[in-house]
């Protein structure tokens, strides 16, 4: 029974020692291997080769148990040596003079037992009866006495580093006490040997494998050696091949074996043959198969993965809109880092920070942004670096961040930051979060997820360009505000839906802007209307959208905001304008004033039109009840029949100046054109003409003679009669002034009334010779007060008649000259005071006149 | 992870990255911090009301427009703010209140608040300096885990006294004595206790005033009288050495130094005079100690590099600026004037310069004088690769006479010191010292005038013996520089009456009472002794 159990472990400890160390090298030869790991497994191949070589002596296999021995005796020496290298590379030992020490001791040991000084005899022999146990028999050498003498040596040196080790991190060493006890017990183990009596038996072996338990304790339960196992394709296909070869020859053999002994009295070469071809044919698919199944084994995920980089790629090759691109990616980032919280920041428009744009879940928005100074915008600028959360913690370039910056980071949990770059310029940063643990190796795959950035840059930029030209067409380009087509869009929309909610639209018009103009000049002009859509636009912030609607006027449609909301938004805007002085800082200050309309959709207007229109009722109501005022819409104001012409006081401006002109060009006939608005006027209004009729008079009486300006002044101050052809000239300025008012658009509605008013009621007048109610019915009102005001002001050419002189001379004329109706009702206007009139004097006058004369 | 875990880990290099690698910044990367801490910090200051007042409510948009905007302070203009330890007023909520004593000051004490990324700050700043001062060489120190640490610093609420618990949870040593059992102790206790504990146990690492180590060293060398050291309590290493280094110590006859017993791995020291201490330690304990600089209203702002030689302020800490010594003597001569500040990247090597700071992250000091000259020595260290600027520590500013970081005296101490003596002293001027072992003391020059019919005492000796009984009266620690660091603190010198006022006729201004110029002081002795200066020379 003892005979049986000693050859159990005779053969037994060996196999188990080799076992444990194949095993542990296995581990190590899967992982990445740094130099600690590369020590120790030099020491656990000097475990193996000890272990097999014992085996193969005990086998007595060839070349002879002495060649084993002495093989065996080597790898003895390698443990310790193995070890001491382990733990001067584990505790960071600097002392190079020791290292190299050992190593000279080392080789003069493995040159000695080379030469047969360690063991001088060795033979297996066997016991008799208990087969197949053999004793060793050895005779040991004087050099042995040395070998053992190192190796104890070394055990101790490792022992004592081991323990000042173990010492100074106590709490953290207890895989480096396995290690301790590991080598403690080949210490004993080797020890054994020298006893004869108890080196017959495997003591060293049994050591040997309690040792390797405990060193792969320290490894898997301690966590001594940090692996990282990298299981290649070529080790899983290398070790398939093997057992499919092993297989097939055990197969082979097999067949063979079952043939010869079945005695079918056929060939064997020839049986041999057509099984090392079919073999081969098997083989051959079966060798395929196994490559395929490895590969898709290992390449799934990443094939996966490239291929959904690769749709990714071509989807926003073709792809100008950011929203569907940035959704794009933020799927593919998802899959491929199996991370959802991942965030997009994109550069704003103003380029002075980078604005939250997405994340991989739908509804996870975060409230934070990158301003340009930020440090990792900074750092994205020096580098295309990807920034880890562990590195922001070391890196002094991250010094620079601000607590609240870093605060919003820890919240949203950043492991990383990847610049999204086109052209070398950072045009975004997508964050990455992990969700429970701040690790990075939460999120696999970084290198193809900047890969994937990359794309994305390119098409995020074309997009952005895209988007940039598109906002260019409808923004205006003095005040980066949008233009009138966008704001007409805007007024659609908002008004498509009377459910939405209300919406206020307001204008926003600056006051007397025409006369700023002409003052300052443009250049002066455009600086106060970007002045004003500055403030506009810091008052409403993100309520409102702000549109150039003319020249002088901005449109804000304020979405959700009802009539009192708006107006005292309305109001900031109004008090803020006025307060701004809108010369350049070192000049004298300037002030403008704005007027402002306000309506409310759906509560006051039924549809975009009819909201547009009560808007501009407003602010016209604005402007003319005093200016720099806000004014909410009324359906008053339409019953009181203002005027929907939104440029009412740019073209009263234009007329003023226009008649100043005239004035200006001849003394005489200062004030004439207001004079005949008046009267014009008011003849129209007792006619019962509406209000915009009598506004067009008004206006048309003011521009009647606006042609003179292209007359010579010879002929316009002649103190004499005019000949035939002065009168002729005289005669143009009519057509002149329709030239003139037909440059100026708005005022097309007075061109009747204007080229009119030298006709005559009985067709004779000029220059188209109409006659009757053909003639418009403001020229004819204005033929009447033309004339009156003719006779009754001094000229060059002659002096002021009375009122009366000239009553009688309208009625004279009335049904040839003048319209017979209207000539009465002037006449009575003026006498029966509803109409006050007086001759108007000048100092200078003509002696000579002529009532012809006068018509001119 | 932390510092423990990463020793653990053997992450040297993270450790040196993420503790010491500001050493590698540019001047100019340097400046790019400063500049945007500062500007955090001005939104701070903006948001509260006692930024508000010393911003005189401005909201300065950049660097340059805070320096033209916020005149420099003194801890008078917080003092109403801080003195209430109200913090409700401050730029962000203080979690800890540090306190030193206020040498002329409104109240008995200065309080300073700290902030919770102060502290963090400040541990790092602390690992920073074990690390350094157990390293010789870039990137290389020798700090373990469990390491025996002799902390002979003043417990809190002083600024040395936040290091054990700042380091708590971070990084774990043996605290000799424990910080439970040292904040029990007075000063002198902590010390002897701790270096008994040394005795036996060793020390890995050791933070303490220059002065008091010198001293230390001073009378280990001298044989340790005193001390209650039980030799069953040694350990055996510590045991083994003490006898080897006794024996070698009787065969040489040579006194037994700490380094005969002591293998160091790291020596931090601090205070006034440690330039002066600096080659002692060093022979003593066999170690270059490293100089750290720090205050109450500043935390610690500079340390050396791992060659030890010259301070490098910390870029985080707080935002520098450096007053010329021209400018500090027209300021000194005029309170009114506005001196003009120089910042980092401004300064010239080989000058004087008043340091001026801004606390960082929400402390609550801008453009505040904490009193305090370094010289510039260098602007970088192309040896070492540090391309930013070394400093000396050179002493405080010349109204206060600081003795080996012990004690402060300043005028109004003398003055006190004098009147409660009633030694008739008519005149007098007092200025900071060296003995041959450059140890400080105060030079007291004094002129006696006895009224009229009044005896008096004329020796130097005797009015010396006679003013040191109220200078151990008024500051409780003048009497420890004797019996703790074996100073000789005050010297007396009679003048004959009238050569100071004599002197002050002749250059129409009132000479300094404290430390005032070596030209006058030598102008003065001239008149005096109609000879030099030599006694102050």
């Amino acid at each position: 029974m003892i005979d049986q159990l000693l050859v159990i472990l005779y053969w037994g400890l060996p196999s188990l020692s080799l076992a444990f160390a194949l095993t542990i090298l296995i581990i190590l030869g899967l992982s990445k291997k740094d130099n600690l790991i590369k020590s120790f497994m030099f020491m656990m191949v000097s475990m193996a080769v000890w272990s097999s070589t014992s085996l193969l002596m005990k086998m007595n296999v060839a070349p002879g148990t002495l060649f084993w021995n002495r093989f065996m005796v080597a790898a003895l020496v390698m443990i310790p040596f193995g070890a001491y290298i382990f733990f001067t590379i584990y505790i960071r030992m600097k002392r190079r003079l020791s290292i190299f020490f050992w190593t000279i001791m080392i080789g003069i040991i493995l040159v000695l037992n080379s030469m047969g000084l360690t063991t001088l005899t060795a033979e297996m022999v066997a016991t008799p009866g208990v087969s197949p146990y053999v004793e060793l028999q050895y005779e040991i050498g004087i050099a042995s006495y040395f070998c053992y003498g190192a190796i104890f040596a070394l055990l101790v040196v490792c022992l004592l580093l081991a323990r000042k080790e173990y010492k100074s991190s106590k709490p953290y060493t207890t895989g480096l006490k396995n290690i301790i006890v590991a080598l403690f017990i080949l210490f004993i183990g080797f020890g054994a040997n020298l006893v004869p009596v108890i080196g017959k038996y495997p003591i060293d072996f049994a050591a040997g494998a309690i040792a390797s338990v405990y060193f792969m304790t320290a490894i898997y339960k301690n966590r001594v050696l940090e692996l990282k196992f990298v299981i290649t394709k070529a080790v899983i296909f290398t070790a398939l091949l093997t057992a499919i070869t092993i297989g097939s020859i055990y197969a082979v053999n097999a067949l063979i074996s079952t043939f010869n002994a079945m005695n079918t009295g056929l060939d064997q070469n020839l049986f041999i043959l057509v099984v090392t071809f079919v073999s081969l044919l098997v083989f051959q698919p079966l060798f395929k198969m196994i490559y395929n199944l490895v590969n898709n084994f290992f390449y799934k995920d990443e094939n996966r993965r490239n291929n959904l980089i690769k749709h990714f790629t071509l989807r926003i090759a073709n792809n100008l809109d950011l929203g569907l691109i940035i959704e794009d990616l933020m799927r593919v980032i998802s899959e491929v880092s199996s991370n959802e919280r991942n965030y997009i920041f994109l550069r704003n428009m103003d380029e002075d920070r980078f604005d939250f744009y997405a994340s991989g879940k739908k509804l996870d928005r975060v409230a934070m942004s990158f301003a340009n100074t930020h440090p990792i915008v900074r750092w994205f600028e020096q580098t295309d670096d990807i920034i880890f959360s562990k590195n922001m913690d070391t890196h002094p370039f991250f010094k620079t961040m601000w607590d609240t910056d870093r605060m919003q980071l820890n919240q949203i949990l950043m492991e990383a930051a990847i610049p999204l770059k086109y052209n070398s310029k950072l045009i975004g940063i997508l964050v990455m979060c992990s969700k429970d643990i701040r690790s990075i190796k939460d999120i696999d795959n970084i290198e193809q997820l900047s890969m994937v950035c990359v794309t994305a840059s390119i098409a995020i930029s074309n997009a952005r360009l895209y988007e940039k030209a598109k906002t260019e067409a409808q923004m205006d380009a003095v005040t980066s505000v949008f233009n009138y087509r966008y704001f007409m869009d805007k007024l659609i929309s908002v008004t498509a839906d009377r459910k939405r909610g209300t919406t206020a639209v307001c204008l926003v018009g600056l006051d007397m802007f025409t006369v700023y103009n002409d003052i300052y000049g443009h250049y002066a002009g455009d600086a106060v209307l970007i002045k004003i859509a500055s403030i506009i636009k810091q008052v409403c912030g993100s309520y409102g959208t702000i549109s150039r609607y003319a020249g002088d006027i901005f449109a804000v449609v304020l979405p959700f905001m009802d009539t009192k909301q708006s107006y005292e938004m309305m109001e900031k805007i109004r008090s803020q304008v006025e307060g701004t002085s809108m010369s350049p800082e070192e000049d004298t200050p300037r002030h403008v004033t704005v007027s402002i309309g306000i309506s409310v959709f759906p509560n006051q207007s039924k549809d975009d039109k009819e909201l547009l229109k009560h808007t501009t009722l407003a602010l016209s109501e604005a402007k003319k009840t005093g200016r720099n005022k806000t004014v909410i819409y009324s359906s008053e104001m339409e019953e009181l029949g203002h005027s929907t012409n939104e440029n009412d006081e740019n073209q009263m401006a234009t007329i003023y100046a226009l008649t100043a002109a005239i004035d200006a060009k001849d003394h005489f006939t200062f004030g004439h054109s207001q004079r005949v608005a008046k009267y014009a006027t008011a003849i129209a209004e007792a006619m019962g003409a509406k209000s915009e009729e009598v506004e067009i008079i008004r206006q048309a009486s003011l521009l009647h003679d606006i042609g003179k300006i292209g007359i010579s002044e010879n002929v316009l101050t002649k103190m004499t009669r005019l000949t035939t052809d002065e009168y002729e000239t005289m005669k143009k300025h009519v057509d002149l002034s329709i030239t003139i008012i037909k440059y100026l658009p708005s005022f097309n509605k007075v061109i009747p009334s204007v080229i009119g008013h030298h006709e005559r009621w009985d067709g004779k007048g000029y220059p188209r010779r109409i006659k009757g109610d053909n003639i418009a019915f403001g020229a004819r009102c204005i033929a009447i007060s033309d004339a009156f005001d003719a006779i009754t002001s001094d000229r060059h050419y002659k002096s002021y008649m009375s009122i009366e002189y000239a009553l009688e001379e309208i009625l004279r004329n009335a049904g040839s000259q003048f319209d017979p109706v209207m000539a009465e009702m002037f006449v009575r206007l003026v006498k029966e005071g509803r109409l006050i009139v007086e001759p108007t004097r000048s100092n200078q006058y003509a002696k000579t006149s002529s009532f012809e004369q006068t018509i001119s | 992870m932390n510092f423990d875990a990463m020793l653990r880990n053997k992450q040297y290099e993270e450790i040196w990255q993420k503790y010491c690698s500001f050493l590698d910044l540019s001047l100019s990367q340097y400046m790019t911090i400063q500049r945007s801490l500062l500007m955090e910090q001005v939104e701070l200051f903006a948001n509260c009301e006692l930024g508000l007042k010393i911003m005189k409510g401005q909201r300065p948009r950049t660097v340059e427009e805070f320096r033209r905007m916020v005149p420099l302070t003194k801890y008078e203009d917080y003092a109403e703010f801080l003195l209430s330890k109200n913090n409700n007023v401050l730029p962000s909520n203080a979690v800890v209140w540090i306190e030193t004593t206020w040498e002329g000051g409104l109240a008995p004490v200065k309080v300073a608040p700290y902030t919770e990324t102060m502290i963090n700050y400040h541990r790092e700043i602390c690992l920073t300096c074990f690390i350094l001062a157990s390293s010789t060489e870039k990137g290389k120190f020798n700090l373990k885990p469990g390491m025996n640490f002799l902390n002979g610093m003043a417990p809190l609420p002083y600024i040395t006294g936040l290091l054990p618990y700042t380091i708590q949870g971070e990084y774990s040593v043996n605290f000799f004595p424990s910080i439970e059992e040292g904040n029990k102790m007075t000063f002198g206790q902590r010390n002897k206790e701790g270096f008994r504990m040394g005795m036996e146990k060793g020390i890995d690492l050791f933070y303490g005033l220059s002065s008091v180590i010198v001293r230390m060293g001073e009378q280990f060398s001298e044989g340790g009288k005193g001390s209650k050291i039980k030799i069953m309590n040694f350990k055996p290493g510590m045991l083994f050495k003490f006898a080897k280094a006794k024996i070698s110590s009787k065969i040489s006859h040579k006194p037994m130094l700490p380094k005969d017993v002591f293998d160091l791995k790291g020596f931090v020291c601090a205070g006034t005079d440690t330039a002066h201490f600096k080659k002692k330690i060093e022979d003593f304990w066999g170690i270059k100690p490293l100089e750290i600089f720090g205050g109450t209203e500043a935390t610690c702002i500079a340390c050396e590099s791992w060659s030890k030689n010259g301070l490098i302020m910390f870029p985080n800490v707080c935002f520098y600026e450096f007053i010329p010594m021209g400018e500090f003597y027209k300021n000194l001569e005029d309170p009114d004037y506005q001196c003009r500040t120089y910042l980092m990247d401004e300064i010239k090597e080989d000058e004087y310069y008043e340091i001026v700071i801004t606390t960082l992250k929400g402390g609550a000091f801008a453009r505040y004088r904490i009193g305090d000259i370094f010289k510039c020595e260098s602007m970088s260290r192309p040896e070492d690769g540090i391309m930013l600027p070394h400093f000396r520590y050179v002493d405080r500013i010349d109204p206060i006479i600081d003795l080996a970081g012990f004690t402060r005296i300043t005028e109004a101490t003398i003055t006190e010191v004098l009147h409660l003596s009633h030694l008739h002293i008519d005149q007098w001027f007092a200025r900071k010292s060296y003995d041959s072992e450059k140890r400080p003391f105060i030079n007291l020059c004094v002129e006696i005038k006895h009224p009229v019919g009044e005896p008096g005492i004329d020796d130097a000796e005797l009015i010396k013996e006679n003013l040191e009984i109220y200078f151990k009266y008024i500051d409780e620690d003048y009497k420890n520089l004797r019996k703790m660091l074996g100073i000789e603190p005050l010297k007396v010198t009679v003048l004959p009456s009238g050569s100071i006022q004599k002197y002050q006729n002749t250059i129409k201004h009132k000479v300094s009472k404290v430390n005032p110029s070596h030209y006058d002081v030598t102008e003065i002795l001239k008149i005096a002794f109609q000879g030099s200066g030599g006694i102050f020379s």
